[in-house]
């Protein structure tokens, strides 16, 4: 007769799954992306969140500076582009 | 059997954040991993869920993991955890009898050839003892490897280990558990 050993790795084979199993794979990497999405959003949530409170207290000096340049093109343009640098900036932190 | 460095080179790549490199990781430590948790909860959906949990984890935490270890006692240390952890949390309790039907069609299927004393006898060991023996004597861990799964000093891993063989070697007939 076996050992108990031997009946012991007969029962876990007896419960075990096949050696490959794309389905739970499939699931277990569809899980991991879930929760990267979740992560990012919730990230970008914050990110967007922390800009509109920004904004919202730099409001008056960029209103002053934008009506300081009266209907200046280039620097509307520059303060524009600096606020997409600055988010493009911090979505490639977050990345990383 | 995929070679040491095989997998290194997976771990490695899963730590600079390939998806791919992990995906393999996951592929060649599923069926043993879900084994064990299988035996341990005794409920095969159950154990799938805190494989698939265990995996997740793993993912999250990898880049904290040191490549000079084991990776297959890691990824277990992780899953033993979480199999702790899902026993306390009545949230899964609730989900578990929400799924009970389902379920005890997978758990009540039988085991062809097997003795089914001899799994009755497992699952009546304390859950140290039987993660112990589940990894010592049914997935071929050394003592080392079963103590850093379980968070057990050695000493303690190999009392649970020769208790809980002489219980079964007991339900098998014999101290050899030749029957």
């Amino acid at each position: 007769m076996d050992t108990v050993e031997s009946q012991l790795a007969a029962l876990m084979a007896s419960g075990a799954p096949p050696a490959r199993d794309m389905r739970f794979e499939l699931a277990v990497m569809a899980r991991i992306e879930r929760h990267r999405f979740h992560r990012e959003l919730a990230i970008s949530a914050a990110i967007a969140a922390g800009a509109g409170a920004l904004l919202f207290w730099l409001a008056p000096l960029l209103g002053a500076v934008l009506q300081g340049a009266n209907g200046d093109l280039v620097a509307t343009l520059a303060v524009v582009a600096g606020g997409i640098f600055a988010m493009q900036w911090s979505l490639q932190r977050m990345d990383a | 059997m995929t070679s040491p460095e095989t997998e290194l080179a997976w771990v490695q790549g899963a730590q600079a954040g390939s998806a791919d490199a992990f995906s393999r990781l996951v592929a060649a430590h599923q069926q043993g991993l879900r084994s064990f948790l299988r035996r341990l909860t005794g409920n095969w959906a159950e154990a799938d869920d805190i494989a698939q949990e265990t995996f997740v984890f793993a993912w999250q935490a990898i880049g904290r993991f040191d490549p000079a270890r084991s990776f297959r006692a890691w990824l277990f240390g992780i899953g033993w955890r979480k199999y702790r952890q899902a026993k306390r949390s009545w949230l899964r309790l609730l989900r578990r009898e929400s799924r009970a039907v389902e379920a005890a069609d997978v758990v009540a299927a039988p085991d062809p050839g097997l003795r089914l004393d001899l799994a009755a006898a497992v699952g009546n060991l304390s859950p140290d003892q039987r993660a112990a023996v589940l990894l010592c004597l049914g997935a071929e861990f050394t003592h080392a490897e079963a103590a850093q799964v379980l968070s057990l000093p050695l000493g303690t891993v190999k009392s649970h280990v020769a208790r809980g063989r002489e219980k079964l070697a007991a339900v098998l007939g014999g101290p050899d558990g030749h029957g």
